[in-house]
């Protein structure tokens, strides 16, 4: 546990060196790069802001003094572009992301069980191998591919679902419609990022109970006549819970990217949008934040896994017995 | 016998593609870049139709496979050597080298991919070589940990004890006898290893990262979405370059599928 802070903190340091060197690696004028602007849209009073601003009228070690220490409180700096401050920048979109971020982790981990333990069960009979071979299959396509596979069927095709965004143009009122509108339309994101991130849960879910069937455990709970569910979610579940939950921990951040891509297909204004538009700005130090926030958001749900797993474990959680 | 199919059906596939991007000009009915009617629909004339500029989509598929592949397996490449040499080291070195490596190992798996290959491709430009590089450098840190666990795993084994009791330098032990009990491991995780990255390659590319003079399939994909493909209905435009990443990946799947089984039997031969 300690180790794994010590490197949670390296990890969220090297962030910030790497951000801290991309601009002094590139070439051209510091402030004019990183804003990604020209020349002729910004006047010398803007200019000069942010050359203070960025501290780079001081030498390279104060320079990045003030940049950790700006970066660690949360301070961004102010987006040209977007005329906002970064961070509040970023905080207006990141529920938004959670929105679809959350519900895809939950949806994804449970069906991977749901499906995962009784495959592994009947491993190499046809109904898990069409299952399996099916989840490779979705697995082999691009998330951003899936995602207009299902606008093109559900949105355009059927008609079923509006192509994206978070709410209709002119919103329902009161809490109910309003709440139906937005899983309306929060349906096909969520779905999306579900299959992205499903087959990988599945197929590690489906390996361990292959491993786990055959031990003694297991079949005396079947000789003691239980029955099927309370064998797959009381016996297997257990055994195979601490693993899974590293799994959709470290899961998280490919949840993450799934995100990046699929706000963009769908339009909402999320920190994927928000990333996506940084690029067609150039603007760079939205990126560099961004890219902060979700190293510390990779992070924290590594902690939080790990405190999950020791809560997990019945040695650990009954103090009965000392892990040192 | 069952899995024979799934490596007939990989290499048939992987196959294709190679073909495709040796001889492109024997399968793609046009010249690169040679211009008829824009917006045109399949036809027999234009098997995929034609794009906004006019171009042929179906002889655009074919130019453009040669990319994805190199950068697909040439940065596989790089990854694969640069994980199994910290591999090896974080697994077999002792004392602050140990230390070393297995704690950059963690960090470079801490840190998430696609944002930080984001913010370095936005830096660095879009060429081949600078996407072959970023998704290199960021994309060891799975093999590195497949290899670190073999290695630790090795070291315990009596030969290599043996060898320690010889007074072989610890280099030769890593280099003659610990690597090539490797290769198993890390044949395996290159065919993955092509896999991922041609995906990440595509996703950078959709994202409007990726070099746009030597088009690839996900440049396709990120032109056809940009340029209206979608609102006019050019599915065919949209959705075949994305048929061929995922057939692509799906070939590499299958023939590690099959590896996968042939070593499951090898070890039950062992136990029994």
């Amino acid at each position: 546990m300690k180790k794994k802070l010590v490197i949670s903190f390296i990890a969220l340091f090297v962030v910030i060196v790497i951000n801290f060197l991309i601009p002094i690696a590139m070439e051209g004028d510091p402030v004019l790069m990183l804003l990604g602007i020209e020349e002729a849209e910004i006047n010398l009073e803007t200019y000069q802001y942010y050359y203070q601003e960025m501290n780079l009228h001081k030498p390279l070690p104060v320079r990045f003094f003030h940049y950790f220490f700006d970066t660690i409180t949360g301070d961004f700096g102010y987006s040209f572009h977007f005329d906002q401050e970064i961070s509040s920048l970023i905080s207006s979109r990141i529920p938004n992301t959670l929105q679809i971020a959350i519900p895809a982790i939950l949806l994804s981990s449970i069906l991977s069980i749901v499906l995962g333990i009784p495959m592994g069960m009947r491993k190499g009979k046809t109904l898990d191998r069409t299952t399996s071979l099916s989840m490779i299959v979705v697995d082999a396509i691009p998330a951003f591919l899936l995602g207009l596979m299902l606008i093109l069927l559900f949105a355009s095709k059927l008609q079923w679902f509006p192509y994206g965004s978070l709410n209709s143009t002119i919103p329902p009122t009161g809490f109910f419609p309003l709440l139906l509108d937005r899983l309306h339309h929060l349906f096909l994101p969520i779905l999306t990022l579900t299959l992205a991130s499903l087959p990988s849960k599945y197929l590690i879910v489906r390996n361990m109970t292959a491993n786990l069937r055959c031990e003694k455990y297991i079949i005396y709970a079947r000789a003691r006549g239980l029955s099927t569910s309370r064998i797959y979610y009381s016996h297997i579940l257990k055994n195979i819970a601490q693993p899974f939950v590293t799994v959709v921990g470290l899961h998280v951040g490919i949840i993450l990217s799934g995100t990046l891509v699929i706000e963009t297909i769908f339009s909402i204004k999320g920190m994927g949008s928000l990333i996506s538009d940084a690029i067609s700005f150039r603007d760079f130090r939205v990126l560099q934040s961004c890219l902060y926030v979700s190293a510390l958001t990779v992070v924290i749900a590594n902690l939080i896994t790990d405190i999950v797993c020791k809560l997990l474990n019945p040695k650990v959680r009954l103090g009965v017995y000392d892990e040192t | 016998m069952k899995h024979k199919i799934f490596l007939i059906m990989g290499l048939f596939i992987l196959a294709v593609f190679t073909l495709f991007s040796i001889f492109p000009q024997l399968f793609a009915p046009y010249f690169p870049k040679e211009i008829f009617t824009p917006w045109q629909s399949p036809s027999f004339i234009h098997l995929l139709g034609t794009n906004d500029m006019g171009f042929d989509i179906f002889t655009e598929i074919v130019y453009a496979t040669k990319n994805t592949l190199i950068i697909g397996i040439t940065s596989a490449l790089i990854s694969l050597s640069l994980g199994s040499i910290i591999g090896i080291l974080a697994g077999y070195t002792t004392g602050f080298s140990r230390h070393f490596f297995d704690g950059l190992i963690q960090v470079v798996l801490m840190i998430p991919m696609l944002p930080l290959a984001i913010v370095i491709a936005a830096v660095v430009g879009t060429s081949p070589l600078n996407t072959i590089l970023v998704i290199a450098l960021l994309g060891w840190g799975q093999t590195a940990k497949a290899v670190r666990a073999k290695t630790i795993e090795l070291k315990q084994s009596s030969f290599v004890e043996a060898l320690v009791i010889l007074d072989i330098s610890n280099t030769q032990i890593m280099r003659k006898h610990i690597f090539p009990n490797l290769l198993e491991v890390v044949l395996a995780k290159y065919i993955m290893s092509v896999a991922s990255c041609i995906m990440l390659e595509s996703t950078l590319s959709f994202i409007g990262l990726g070099s746009t003079v030597d088009v690839t399939w996900g440049t396709m994909i990120n032109l056809a979405y940009q340029r209206g493909g979608f609102l006019r209905g050019a599915y065919n435009w949209l959705l075949t370059p994305g048929l061929c990443i995922t057939l692509c990946i799906l070939a590499f799947y299958f023939i590690n599928i099959y590896f996968e089984h042939t070593k499951d039997r090898v070890s039950d031969l062992n136990i029994k």
